[in-house]
């Protein structure tokens, strides 16, 4: 039996409730009696307590104010309740994994995916090769103001190029209603659709927007860059991660999965030193430390601070130095300490229905590690169909400082780590 | 004596021989029927002995200014004969390669006059051998068109083509027609020594090219002593004392009467379709031009015209953009000509270049536009040239900073348009040029700054 989470009423003259921060994530298993959610009002903050133990799942988010008597949450009594309770509200199927991902430092970069559209490149199908998309630049433009996905377009240019009269052709015959989901915003499609319109907004750019803007393309233009993912096992991570967050209090930390996979990234360097690399002219320098970027989205943008000389922290120093930056990145408080000196960066997609992606390379960066959502689904295990967690890690490098074989090895190691990921607490 | 074809083509000037070449690299059986010479007018008439003659008019203008550069040379005059010889010399040369280039591609070519009878069947009017082919490419060219004044019937007139068979100079020139050939001829032959005045109809002389570069060369022609004459018309040419013409002319200020050894006629060239049998067939014309749609087919299924023929352009290399287009339509490609991209250059002394839309032909479109310039007399290159006083100009739009058109007069304008031309063949971005980088010192700096002014962000300029 699910249980409802309702606001209390702290007095006979509260009527409502500001949800403040919850205390475990989406998903996570809470037992019933701990401290899940601290509540604000008027008065006092207050904590709240489990009723039941269950799959958390949250429907108030912090900052919001929820009537007293109404609903904040549930606590899903199984896997099953949880899986049909997240169904129906939208949000991603959870795992142990991804809420504690959202959790710590390892927010996504998700501006960086969006961006990918942006400057052009088509979004990787899983499952089919990657595929570049010839446009020339002003369809590419059209296309990403206008949301179309330059993909879904035929070109009738030169050697089937896409121009920008197959853009506008596209989004004219899509017409204002055709194929655009309830609840969309549908202001944008075509212009054909009779009668006086309203003017489109103007966002003006943040000046961080415009230096990310201005970053992306500029990495896009000057490197060799192409992408390779695998498809990994997951399942004894998650299995140890759980061990350690159980063990939390003697390890000083709350590790998360996004830690392990940020260690699994830092090792893998020790054996692939042209994974931790620049071009400088001729030559390819080669760090003898790794300085670890970790992609952060906040409600200024997309940032990554550097967590300096990863490579020689414990994965318990590790996930404390991700928190740390990650909390001073969304409070704003980051030095140009912080955000100077990354070697290699990871992006972290993974509280996102997220599988594979094409990250941008953070210039002068030569590789970047994206991790997709851990979720369960049948694999292959041990010669028998079994229920595993699995994940996408995805790799974009620049082709100029290494080859596929290379970059074959760094996947593999990877992979390595993820599943045998005892090797990681060496 | 009857033969089939899978094409016949009608002329076999750029669009036609080009189009015979494409046709047959697609394995369609071709023939040509060229009444006169291979090449056409470009090869034989038109912009190949032009440019030889201009080559020689620069040679002569070097000599003239080598000692801007500290080299001591005495200019002595040119040799008109030996300047005539090695144009023809040029012009034969390419001549015999168009000439093997048939052979080479297995297009039979057939010297007569084509005349169409029939869906399909052409008729050869000076040996009536009728051939049939399964489509038909008309790319029978144009001819230099005179004004209808009297006076002008062809006698104590020239057109480009006459001149340029001449044997000899004039000592004065009356250039009717201020458009790109009449400048062209008026620039050369005022290197040769002679007196040229030109005279036009409109308020300004090439008035179909961007504003600047109009300016620049009247700038140009007036520093060199050949004297213009806008807003007026010719009403008549007679003859006067001693072989010399008189034109009786009207200008804003009253009539004037212009005396010059011979008139070359510029104002305009017609479509060559008379004895074609277009009629007959129902092939519909436009202005006297053989009409085709945007895939290069006329009114009639199966019958294309490319080329001057089509009054499109006036272009050699459009005519064989359009040649390609046609053929490869009716093998049942989609292709389409864009206009917008075809460059143009005119070799008025500084060269001029011009592609893509104009600032009042893009305003006028309804582009909210900007443009961005740079001079050249902040460019290394042309410094170290002397030849500073030239500039690029670069037409674009707000809101996606589209290149829509690029014009400029200068060394090597000729050649430099062509990055234009590709640009907007390619639909690019004035960032797209920011991001490229450009050789240092070279005029064509000049093209990314004129980009870099536009968009607020002009380092040189």
């Amino acid at each position: 039996m699910s249980v409802e989470l309702i606001m209390p009423k702290a007095g006979l003259t509260n009527t409502d409730g500001v949800v403040g921060e919850w205390k475990f994530g989406e998903g996570d298993w809470v037992e019933q009696g701990q401290s899940i959610l601290e509540i604000e009002n008027e008065k006092v903050t207050m904590e709240y307590d489990a009723p039941a133990a269950g799959f958390l799942h949250i429907i108030a988010q912090t900052g919001e104010t929820v009537l007293v008597g109404h609903c904040m949450g549930w606590l899903a009594a199984d896997r099953e309740e949880y899986g049909m309770m997240s169904g129906v509200t939208g949000v991603a199927p959870a795992d142990y994994s991804t809420a504690d991902r959202e959790d710590t430092a390892s927010k996504c970069a998700e501006p960086e995916a969006e961006t990918a559209g942006q400057t052009g490149r088509a979004m990787e199908d899983c499952a089919a090769e990657s595929r570049s998309v010839k446009a020339s630049p002003l369809a590419r433009k059209l296309a990403s103001e206008s949301g179309a996905d330059i993909g879904q377009i035929t070109g009738s240019g030169p050697a089937g190029r896409i121009v920008a009269g197959d853009v506008e052709a596209y989004l004219q015959s899509r017409g204002p209603a055709a194929a655009v989901s309830p609840g969309k915003d549908e202001g944008r499609s075509c212009e054909k659709a009779g009668g006086a319109q309203e003017e489109p907004a103007r966002i003006p750019m943040t000046s961080v927007r415009r230096a990310v803007a201005e970053r992306m393309y500029r990495s896009l233009h000057s490197m060799a860059q192409t992408s390779d993912s695998v498809e990994v096992d997951a399942t004894e991570l998650t299995i140890l991660r759980r061990r350690l967050v159980e063990q939390r209090d003697k390890i000083g930390a709350r590790i998360t999965l996004g830690d392990m996979l940020a260690r699994a990234t830092v090792k893998m360097l020790d054996r692939h030193p042209l994974g931790n690399a620049s071009i400088e002219g001729n030559e390819i320098v080669t760090y003898p430390y790794v300085n670890l970027s970790m992609a952060v989205a906040t409600d200024y943008g997309l940032t990554s601070p550097v967590v300096k000389n990863a490579d020689r922290m414990s994965l318990t120093e590790l996930s404390l130095a991700l928190k740390d930056v990650a909390a001073r990145a969304r409070e704003n408080r980051l030095t140009a300490e912080d955000l100077s000196g990354g070697t290699v960066t990871v992006t972290n997609m993974g509280i996102y229905p997220v599988d594979c992606f094409n990250a941008i390379i953070n210039p002068p960066q030569s590789l970047i590690v994206g991790f997709g959502r851990a979720v369960e689904k049948p694999a292959v295990y041990a010669g028998e169909i079994a229920v595993r967690t699995m994940m996408w890690v995805s790799v974009t490098y620049d082709h100029r400082v290494f080859d596929g074989s290379e970059i074959g090895a760094i996947m593999a190691d990877l992979k390595k780590y993820i599943e045998y990921p005892d090797l990681i607490l060496l | 004596m009857r033969e089939k074809y899978d094409l016949i083509v009608i002329g076999g000037g750029p669009a036609g021989y080009v189009g015979a070449i494409r046709a047959a690299q697609l394995g369609m059986r071709t023939m040509i029927i060229e009444k006169d010479r291979l090449g056409g007018t470009c090869l034989n008439v038109g912009c190949i002995p032009t440019k030889a003659l201009f080559e020689s008019a620069m040679a002569a203008e070097t000599a003239k200014r080598a000692g801007l550069f500290g080299v001591d040379v005495e200019y002595r005059g040119i040799n008109f004969a030996e300047i005539s010889a090695r144009k023809d010399r040029v012009v034969a040369g390419l001549a015999a390669g168009v000439k093997y280039l048939m052979k080479k591609n297995g297009v039979h070519v057939a010297a007569g006059s084509a005349r169409l009878t029939g869906p399909g069947k052409v008729e050869d009017t000076e040996t009536g051998a009728v051939y049939e082919g399964d489509r038909i490419l008309i790319a029978a060219g144009s001819e230099n068109a005179l004004p209808p004044v009297p006076g002008f019937d062809g006698r104590n007139v020239l057109g480009s083509t006459e001149l340029l068979r001449a044997p000899s100079l004039p000592r004065s020139l009356a250039v009717v027609g201020g458009g790109v050939i009449g400048c062209e001829f008026a620039g050369i032959l005022r290197s040769f020594g002679v007196n040229v005045t030109i005279i036009e109809l409109q308020p300004g002389i090439l008035a179909n090219m961007e504003r600047e570069c109009a300016d620049y060369a009247e700038r140009e022609f007036a520093a060199r002593g050949v004297r213009l004459m806008t807003s007026t018309k010719v009403k008549a040419v007679e003859d006067g004392a001693d072989g010399e013409k008189r034109l009786l002319c009207e200008a804003d200020h009253g009539e004037e009467i212009v005396y010059a050894d011979w008139v070359l006629t510029a104002v305009g060239r017609k479509a060559r379709t008379s004895g074609l049998g277009l009629e007959a067939l129902g092939i519909e014309t436009d202005r006297g031009f053989i009409a085709v749609n945007d895939h290069m087919e006329t009114s009639v299924p199966g019958i294309y015209a490319a080329g001057d023929v089509t009054g499109k352009s006036f272009l050699a290399h459009a005519a064989y953009a359009e040649g390609s287009v046609a053929v490869e339509n009716m093998m049942g490609g989609n292709r389409r000509m864009n206009y917008r991209a075809v460059p143009s250059a005119v070799f008025v002394n500084t060269e001029l270049g011009s592609v893509g839309l104009r600032e009042q032909e893009a305003r006028a479109m309804g582009y909210d536009v900007i443009t961005g310039s740079a001079a050249l007399s902040a460019n290394g290159k042309a410094l170290t040239m002397e030849s500073s006083g030239g500039f690029v100009k670069v037409v674009s739009e707000r809101k996606n900073h589209e290149i829509l058109g690029i014009h400029m007069a200068g060394p090597a304008a000729s050649e430099l348009v062509t990055v234009g031309a590709g640009l907007i063949g390619m639909e690019a971005l004035m960032e797209d040029v920011e991001n490229a980088i450009y050789p240092h010192p070279s005029i064509s700096e000049a093209i990314r700054e004129a980009c870099m002014a536009a968009l607020g962000r002009g380092v040189h300029m």
